[in-house]
């Protein structure tokens, strides 16, 4: 069935919101048992002590937000090419999970920091590109809060989000490409994962429940956003 | 009682900040889908 007035087909929305919202909540619950695997039964890492353990929700953050702000640029370039505006729900969709992610990643980041650097921040190359790449998806929300035209909509947000798509391997690369204080990579990198069994377990677990919440949060997001769509304008003005 | 190791305070808010972070986006969603089950109403 598909809406009057509107190119997107209806009924699949409130089961794709329902898949997202099971998993969204099954995915919180196991992120629950994650923190009580990262605090009592991984070791203290010998240098940074107990610190370390921010590690285990601020890694699983920073590759959600770099994974989903891909995704936002790719789906934003494919909307380009093929204009269905069902990629253009999905990458506004994709884009505020990003900057969720992305708020947890600048906060436990400056958290982990301030006990092993000394400093909450330092405007070293990891650190400033990852904020400039908030503000940037910040901007691509505020943005389409802003233009009421969809298409419009839609065309002027996916030039920003490709934008946003050029800087997130510089984002991952920074720290090799220049100088950084920031710690080098210990799974995405092309030798094998340098971390004992235990920690190197509970990060793996950690990475599956956030991309799994990722998801769940993306698909209960883009429902929403294509049942809104489905409906007259008039409906969402009244 | 056990004393809480040095830099515990870190973790602790670091640990809460994040599950407020996907708590709250949690909730927002869900008024989201309210909002969308009353329009079809």
């Amino acid at each position: 069935m598909t809406v009057p007035g509107s190119p997107l087909p209806g009924p699949i929305a409130p089961r794709t919101v329902r898949a997202g919202f099971a998993l969204s909540i099954l995915s919180l619950l196991a992120l629950a048992v994650i923190y009580v695997l990262a605090i009592r039964f991984t070791p203290t890492e010998a240098s940074q002590g107990f610190a370390q353990k921010i590690f285990y929700i601020h890694v699983p953050a920073a590759w959600m937000a770099l994974l989903t702000f891909s995704v936002v640029g790719i789906v934003s370039a494919l909307y380009l090419w093929l204009k269905d505006p069902r990629l253009d729900l999905f990458a506004e969709s994709a884009a505020e999970a990003g900057v969720a992610f992305s708020v947890v990643m600048l906060t436990t980041g400056p958290l982990w920091g301030k006990p092993v650097w000394g400093a909450w921040w330092q405007w070293d190359a990891r650190l400033t590109l990852t904020l400039f790449l908030f503000f940037l998806y910040v901007g691509y929300l505020s943005l389409r809060s802003a233009v009421h035209d969809p298409a419009e909509r839609a065309r002027f947000s996916a030039v920003v989000a490709i934008l946003g798509l050029f800087l997130v391997p510089f984002v991952h690369l920074s720290v090799y490409l220049f100088r950084t204080i920031h710690p080098l990579p210990v799974v995405l990198k092309p030798s094998a994962p340098s971390l004992p069994g235990s920690m190197l377990q509970v990060l793996l677990l950690s990475l599956a429940v956030h991309t799994l919440l990722g998801f769940g949060f993306i698909l209960a997001r883009y429902g929403i956003a294509r049942n809104d769509a489905a409906r007259p304008q008039e409906a969402l003005d009244g | 009682m056990d004393e809480l190791p040095r830099n515990a305070g870190y973790v602790i808010a670091a640990y809460a900040i994040a599950a407020a972070v996907y708590l709250g986006y949690f909730v927002r969603l869900v008024r989201k889908r309210r909002r969308m089950v009353d329009g079809r109403r």
